[in-house]
């Protein structure tokens, strides 16, 4: 892991309320407003995971304050400001096919197959993809689909039990 | 025009090859806008490890 400098550590986040829908048009204005007239913002972000905010990072508030003024899809800065450690979790996207396992059973959450329970039989970690048995139809039908569209209801046994004697 | 991602770097474009390096692998799925304007100060680049300034999604399907 990076080592990260005093002087690294001088940006802060923060976060300016939009109207919904907009995040990324206000992104974007901003970003091209703070470009054209040299404010020093580091970053802008519109993350899925924050509806209706858009995140600056910057040196300090006022730069943020400046940039955003009179565009009208902004309705409020926040007061006050988010550590950089605050939004990292939202920012590393962990792979989920690194979770997944052969046996375990996961449950379909997108595509033609959503809502439908399945086991895996074989996963590709280069490809980002997973093949299922489906569990709700009669018969087995084996399916390959993105890692993304699993979410994980249950691990495979991995011990096996002892026999009682 | 819609954006597209391209799968390597990320980078959003509406042309049909990634500005940054020539891929024509491009994505319409992809998630996240994250503009970044000073690569060099800002950690969010560095945590994503995006060394030019543009236009990135955070995930490309």
């Amino acid at each position: 892991m990076a080592v990260i400098s005093d002087q690294e550590r001088s940006s802060s986040i923060f976060p300016v309320k939009t109207t919904g829908g907009q995040e990324r048009t206000v992104a974007t204005f901003v970003a091209n407003r703070a470009v054209q007239k040299g404010k020093p913002i580091y970053s802008v972000l519109a993350l899925d995971t924050w509806k209706g905010y858009v995140l600056f990072e910057a040196p300090n508030s006022q730069v943020v304050d400046e940039s955003i003024q009179g565009f009208k899809h902004v309705r409020s800065k926040i007061p006050g400001m988010m550590q950089y450690s605050d939004i990292e979790k939202f920012l590393v996207t962990k792979s989920m096919v690194a979770e997944l396992n052969v046996e375990d059973t996961i449950e379909i959450v997108a595509g033609p197959f959503k809502g439908m329970r399945a086991k895996i039989s074989r996963v590709e970690k280069e490809k980002q993809e997973i093949t299922v048995s489906l569990l709700d139809t009669a018969f087995s039908m084996p399916i390959t689909i993105d890692a993304g569209y699993a979410k994980l209801v249950g691990r495979a046994k991995t011990d096996v039990p002892q026999a009682q004697s | 025009m819609r954006e597209l991602a391209c799968r390597k770097c990320k980078a959003l474009t509406t042309e049909k090859a990634c500005p940054n390096d020539g891929s024509t692998e491009l994505s319409k799925e992809w998630s996240g806008l994250i503009v970044i304007i000073n690569a060099e100060k800002s950690q969010v680049a560095k945590t994503l490890g995006i060394a030019k300034p543009g236009r990135y999604a955070l995930k490309v399907s």
